[in-house]
């Protein structure tokens, strides 16, 4: 399916302090903190990372609101790539791709996190009723970013 | 890294400090007049005048003269591309390697 709005890719990059290997398997560990499917804060993880293995797993906010996430592995190259598919409520129900790239820096890990083919809408939801608290969190980051 | 454009950075820079955040704020509940902004703030009219300057830069107010009252209006629309900036994924992505991140710091510093 061909989505019919514009669409954006995000890029992060962050320098891990571990092997390439050790990045690799923690990512696709959902006991590691701060993996997408870290079982901490998800409920209902199943996760199994192998060519066209699924993954399912289900954010709760605090009100309750649920926002389930699933998709395939496409892309299992050990400590250098995954890719996998990732729908979500916010990506209309089409497939995004999301591809973490790790390449070995001294004793580090460069990783870096593309989330390409997303909606470039509203999704960020910035509505005036709440901008400001977003705004305060937005411009703290922006300084920690600027200050690294 | 994400790019920040230049229009981006100046309504970043005119975000950035608390004083017209707050004027914003205040903005956003409806127009008002310049001494009416400046009332509540511990702030000379000459410090006020000068926020609302940036501000003004940046497209986040627009200004009205009606009589001798200069009638000032929020202007959200330069904001919509703070949020696309700020996607709910980037956000989510940040929190996420932030984590991830921390978890391999720590676990270097014990070894």
């Amino acid at each position: 399916m061909i989505p019919s709005y514009k669409t954006m890719t995000i890029t992060l990059n962050r320098t891990i302090p571990a092997s390439p290997a050790e990045v690799y398997a923690a990512w696709l560990d959902p006991a590691t903190p701060g993996t997408p499917w870290d079982r901490s804060e998800c409920e209902k993880v199943i996760l199994d990372p192998r060519i066209d293995g699924l993954f399912y797993f289900k954010r709760v906010s605090p009100d309750r609101v649920e926002f389930p996430h699933f998709g395939r592995f496409v892309v299992l190259d050990a400590a250098k790539k995954i890719e996998y598919t990732w729908m979500s409520p916010f990506t209309h129900g089409v497939e995004s791709v999301v591809t973490v790239e790790l390449e070995r820096k001294g004793d580090d890990t460069l990783l870096q996190l593309r989330h390409s083919n997303l909606p470039d809408d509203e999704l960020g939801h910035m509505h005036t009723a709440g901008w400001t608290s977003r705004l305060d969190a937005l411009v703290e980051r922006f300084q920690v970013r600027r200050n690294r | 890294m994400f790019s920040v454009n230049e229009e981006l950075s100046t309504v970043l820079g005119a975000v950035a400090h608390p004083a017209r955040r707050a004027i914003l704020s205040r903005l956003a509940g409806g127009p008002a007049r310049v001494t009416e902004i400046a009332a509540p703030f511990d702030l000379s009219l000459n410090a006020v005048s000068k926020h609302l300057k940036v501000l003004e830069e940046a497209g986040l107010i627009a200004r009205e003269k009606v009589g001798r009252d200069h009638i000032i209006t929020f202007r959200g629309a330069p904001l919509r591309k703070v949020s696309v900036w700020v996607h709910e994924y980037q956000r989510f992505w940040n929190e996420r390697l932030d984590k991830f991140e921390g978890f391999f710091k720590e676990k270097r510093r014990r070894s």
